[in-house]
């Protein structure tokens, strides 16, 4: 006797009703089929006969379920009841939009009984898609908050840079005060254009120091960017040129956490290094700085004077934002501008000679590459959900089967195609819904998680939220992965065979061929996805590993590193020893636990600075040669052995290499190599690339090469001067210790504050910090994509495990039979392992063509190991086949257990 | 065979005069009318339990479970104090309305 109660339970879409009325109808309608069939049984019809014949009596389960929901609604008015419940029927026949949505409704509420009944299947697939919305949803929040928003100012499009680079060497090279002045008045593109430097400033308060980020900036630069106070003013041209207006624009947060939010700051007097000035207006909030990679805080703001700035053709400084005409293309805008740059190359050509006119869009400044770093990124987490979609597919596929006996029976009775179809859409839609639910809380859940290890290069993730685009995001993603994983299963079931579905007499658990073979396809596909995915991760992890294995300064961890800005950053590139650095590293080498001290003006790792071309001995100056770019760092004695830079040939610096008359210099290995190839570096005499030079140095040291633009950037020739009062404002004081670095941050607080209590102490790490810093960004997309590969393997051994089962169980009558038969049971096995082996094997095939289209993507993204590395994809192929291997084992081993007499009595 | 609107229009009535004799189970309502109709009207259980369900919630038939050694329990139907009023308006409405027909025809 089939089980009526539950075939009733599981096909009647009842309205939602008092359990109890629900509950009897179930049973009442279970006994009516069951009398019906034994009747049928009884009048000497077969097994199949008497269920076809009893289930005969209802046709239509949904328009039987919506009759009986009609029917509860105690209708009171008499006869005129029966005319309304004509009409309704009447309506609910003839289709129309009314139809579909009773249908929708009842296919939903049908769903949510089916799936209920169900937890650990619904659990299983709404996590899967959780995971797999929840990780789109967070990156694309990412993305949309660093990528997609415009920038935050008017007409953000027309917002551009300028730069003046040579000919030869495309770069960020910034404008002098006299070239800026020229290109100002003598080219007509843009509607307004500003120049401005950054500035460290030390801004004093009541009884302490703080150094904040400043702007100096023309009046230009904001109305360019077209940004105005929330209080007060911002300051005139006139106010600008004239150096005796001392005049400052605050920005909200400094207001707020320095000033108690007090509107009476305007028009007061506040001290910035050690100079009066009168605030004049107030930044708002949202209020941002464009800058090189970010958009940062910028808590000063005061007036640039450039009509009286340095005469220097060659003193580039200089930094442009400008809006440009309407309508006018960045092309004939810079052709515009090039036209006087080979006007000023004529004219001043030891200055300009091969110098061009660069413009760059604002926007490509602000982002960098932050688009071809979470492009790929955003490409693998949705290969993650595609693999959650067809997981679940493979869920619902490998479930339809047990139910295609269900469904042809269906089928059979007249319900069509289309309206089973539609049935499991809505079923997959609902799971989808519950899915992309889940997916929101994870990713709420995951972003703040995140937010630690979030890359500072990334700009604008200060501003990271969910917000409507996030949200309608997720929606197009959870209903697109609704479509996907249903369509699969669906498509599947709507070709059921009624006949030999129905005739095969196994009541259960008999998927058509066509299932079986979707499900093989939807196997392969998530192997092929895996191996991308995992082959990304481990080329990823080699990259991380090769960026980070090399360690060029001794003990970094052991390296106490802080900085400070002097008040008046000298610009007159005086060749005199530092009295103030000498005192301070004098005190600071006395402190117990100091092994050795030492200072800086640029630290390694952390990008360009100051430089500029050199002439080695036996060239000589030409204004239309380029010279390679050198950098130029100011250090003191004591320098290389507190940060742990390895002495190749020759000596360090010595107090007196500045002060003999003749400067001597150390360089690093790269400029050594370059420069006298073969050669010894020591004695030999280089000088600046200019008319007259401004340094005429000896080299007495070659030390080992020291990265300067991150972990991965190309090695540039570097020189280290004696500290002398530099181009270069900041000062990075380092100092060595056998303890905890950590532990001399006091004492490098007191011996500062000894000095001059006007100086703020900023930026304090350790050496190690510096290495973490730059490798932050590798780490967080590394760490991304082995949680995703993590993830993803997690799911193809679930998959494989559940298909093969499904597989074996499927087979089972076969095997049986089989070993009845007297076959090997070893063979079963062999037969059972080489599908699954056959699967992984196919799906590794289509991943090394899935990771040759990957290779572009993916191959701006790594270090030292390219995108097609054959160890990698070897590994990576091995390793999937060993998880394919263990998942099929357990199904396998089944499969050789097979009873032959129970697994054919099953029949 | 009858028309399905001429079956529908019947069964309230149908109904209602079997469980006058005594409490029934939907199948066997079913089956009665089958037999004593001599196998003339058949009603699917997909008209005959949304007419049951309705007379139910309308006061006119109420059930309850009943328990008979050795077999299934089964929901029994029995006319309300409200259904015998019905039925015999019914009735009177029916036998009123098949007269003037068999006039109309010349009966």
């Amino acid at each position: 006797m089939p089980d009526f109660k539950r075939f009733v339970r599981e096909n009647l879409p009842l309205p939602p009703m008092k359990r109890r009325r629900e509950e009897k109808i179930i049973e009442e309608l279970a006994l009516q089929l069951a009398d019906l069939y034994r009747a049928a049984r009884a009048r000497g019809l077969d097994d199949q006969q008497a269920l076809a014949d009893a289930l005969g009596q209802i046709p239509d389960w949904e328009t039987f379920a919506s009759d009986i929901a009609s029917a509860q609604r105690p209708n009171l008015h008499g006869a005129g009841h029966r005319a309304a419940d004509d009409v309704d029927a009447a309506l609910r026949r003839r289709g129309g939009a009314r139809r579909v949505i009773a249908d929708l409704g009842q296919d939903a509420r049908y769903a949510l009984r089916t799936l209920g009944r169900r937890p650990v299947f619904l659990f299983a697939t709404v996590f899967t898609l959780a995971l797999g919305i929840g990780a789109n949803t967070a990156i694309f929040s990412v993305m949309h908050a660093v990528l997609l928003r415009p920038l935050p100012y008017a007409a953000p499009d027309r917002l551009v840079t300028v730069w003046t680079p040579w000919e030869t060497e495309p770069s960020f090279n910034p404008l002098s005060a006299p070239d800026y002045r020229d290109f100002r008045d003598q080219a007509a593109v843009f509607e307004a254009w500003g120049a401005y430097t950054r500035e460290t400033m030390n801004l004093a308060g009541r009884d302490d120091v703080v150094r904040v980020a400043g702007i100096a900036c023309t009046p230009g630069t904001l109305e360019a960017l077209g940004v105005a106070p929330a209080l007060g003013r911002l300051f005139t041209t006139a106010e600008a040129e004239d150096p005796a207006s001392r005049v400052v624009v605050v920005s909200d947060r400094l207001w707020r956490n320095r000033f108690g939010a007090d509107p009476a700051l305007v028009g007061r007097e506040i001290v910035i290094d050690k100079e009066s000035r009168t605030v004049v207006g107030i930044m708002p909030a949202a209020f941002r700085f464009p800058s090189y990679g970010t958009l940062s805080r910028a808590d000063l703001l005061l007036p640039l004077a450039v009509e009286s700035g340095t005469p220097d053709r060659g003193a580039y400084y200089l930094f442009t934002i400008g809006r440009l005409r309407e309508g006018l293309a960045l092309a004939s805008a810079e052709a515009e501008l090039g036209g006087v740059a080979a006007r000023l190359a004529r004219l001043y050509p030891h200055s300009n000679a091969q110098r061009t006119v660069r413009i760059v869009p604002l926007r490509t400044l602000v982002l960098q590459d932050a688009g071809e770093q979470l492009w790929p990124l955003m490409g693998a987490t949705a290969v993650i959900l595609l693999l959650a979609c067809l997981n679940v597919a493979a869920l619902l596929l490998a479930r339809g089967a047990g139910r295609s006996t269900e469904s042809a029976v269906r089928a059979a009775l007249g319900a069509g195609r289309a309206r089973l179809v539609r049935q499991m859409l809505t079923e997959s839609g609902v799971i989808a819904l519950f899915g992309g639910g889940a997916g929101l809380l994870l990713a709420w859940w995951g972003l703040a998680a995140l937010e630690g290890t979030m890359p500072s290069s990334l700009p604008r993730l200060d501003d990271l939220r969910l917000d409507g685009t996030v949200l309608a995001f997720t929606l197009a993603a959870t209903v697109l992965t609704g479509l996907v994983f249903g369509l699969i299963p669906a498509h599947a079931a709507s070709r059921v065979d009624v006949a030999p579905t129905l005739r095969a007499g196994a009541p259960t658990g008999t998927p058509g061929r066509r299932q079986s073979r979707t499900l093989s396809l939807v196997m392969v596909t998530q192997f092929a996805l895996t191996f991308v995915l995992a082959n990304g991760a481990f080329l990823m992890l080699r990259s991380l590993w090769n960026a980070t294995a090399i360690q060029e300064l001794g003990d970094p961890s052991h390296v106490l590193i802080g900085g400070y800005t002097p008040d008046t950053p000298k610009r007159d590139w005086l060749q005199e020893r530092d009295g103030f650095v000498e005192d301070l590293l004098e005190r600071l080498a006395a402190v117990p636990g100091v092994e050795a001290a030492g200072a800086t003006s640029r630290l390694p790792l952390m990008g360009a600075g100051w430089s500029g071309g050199v002439l080695v001995e036996g060239e000589t100056y030409d204004p239309d040669t380029r010279r390679q770019t050198t950098y130029y760092t100011c250090v003191t004695p004591g320098w290389f052995d507190a940060m742990g830079v390895r002495l190749l040939q020759g000596r360090f610096l010595r107090p007196e290499d500045l002060s003999e008359g003749q400067l001597r210099i150390v360089v690093n290995r790269t400029f050594g190599d370059a420069s006298w190839p073969g050669e010894n570096p020591i004695g030999k005499r280089v000088r600046s690339n200019s008319e007259t030079p401004w340094f005429d140095a000896v080299v007495v040291g070659v030390v080992e090469d020291v990265r300067q633009n991150g972990l991965e950037g190309r090695i540039v020739r570097e020189i280290y001067f004696p500290f002398f009062p530099s181009f270069a404002s900041e000062r990075w004081v380092t100092l060595r210790t056998a303890g905890d670095p950590l532990g001399l941050v006091p004492a490098l607080r007191r011996e500062l504050a000894a000095l001059d209590p006007n100086l703020a102490l900023s930026r304090v790490m350790t050496g190690a910090d510096l290495y973490d810093l730059a490798a932050r960004g590798r780490r967080f997309s590394t760490l991304l994509v082995g949680l995703y590969a993590v993830v993803a393997l997690l799911l193809i051994m679930a998959g494989v495990w559940g298909v093969m089962a499904f597989h074996v169980a499927e087979r089972a009558h076969e095997m049986g039979i089989r070993v009845a038969l007297g076959a090997d049971r070893w063979r079963v096995f062999g037969i059972v392992m080489a599908r699954g082996l056959r699967l992984v094997l196919a799906g590794v095939a289509m991943g090394l063509a899935g990771a040759a289209v990957a290779a572009k993507a993916v191959g701006s993204q790594l270090f030292g190991v390219g995108p097609l590395d054959p160890l990698s994809l070897g590994a990576v192929g091995a390793f999937l086949l060993l998880v394919a291997f263990a998942a099929t084992l357990a199904p396998a081993l089944r499969a050789v257990r097979v009873d032959p007499v129970t697994a054919m009595r099953a029949e | 065979m009858f028309s399905a609107e001429l079956k529908k229009g019947s069964l309230e009535l149908i109904v209602l005069t079997l469980l006058d004799e005594r409490p029934r189970h939907g199948y066997e309502i079913g089956q009665l009318i089958e037999t004593r109709s001599r196998g003339q009207l058949q009603f699917r259980v997909t008209s005959l339990y949304p007419v049951l369900y309705r007379m139910e919630s309308r006061g006119w038939i109420a059930s309850r479970w009943v328990e008979r050694a050795g077999e299934h329990r089964r929901n029994y139907y029995s006319l309300t104090a409200k259904g015998r009023r019905i039925l015999a308006e019914e009735q009177r409405r029916w036998r009123a309305f098949t007269a003037a027909v068999d006039l109309v025809l010349g009966g």
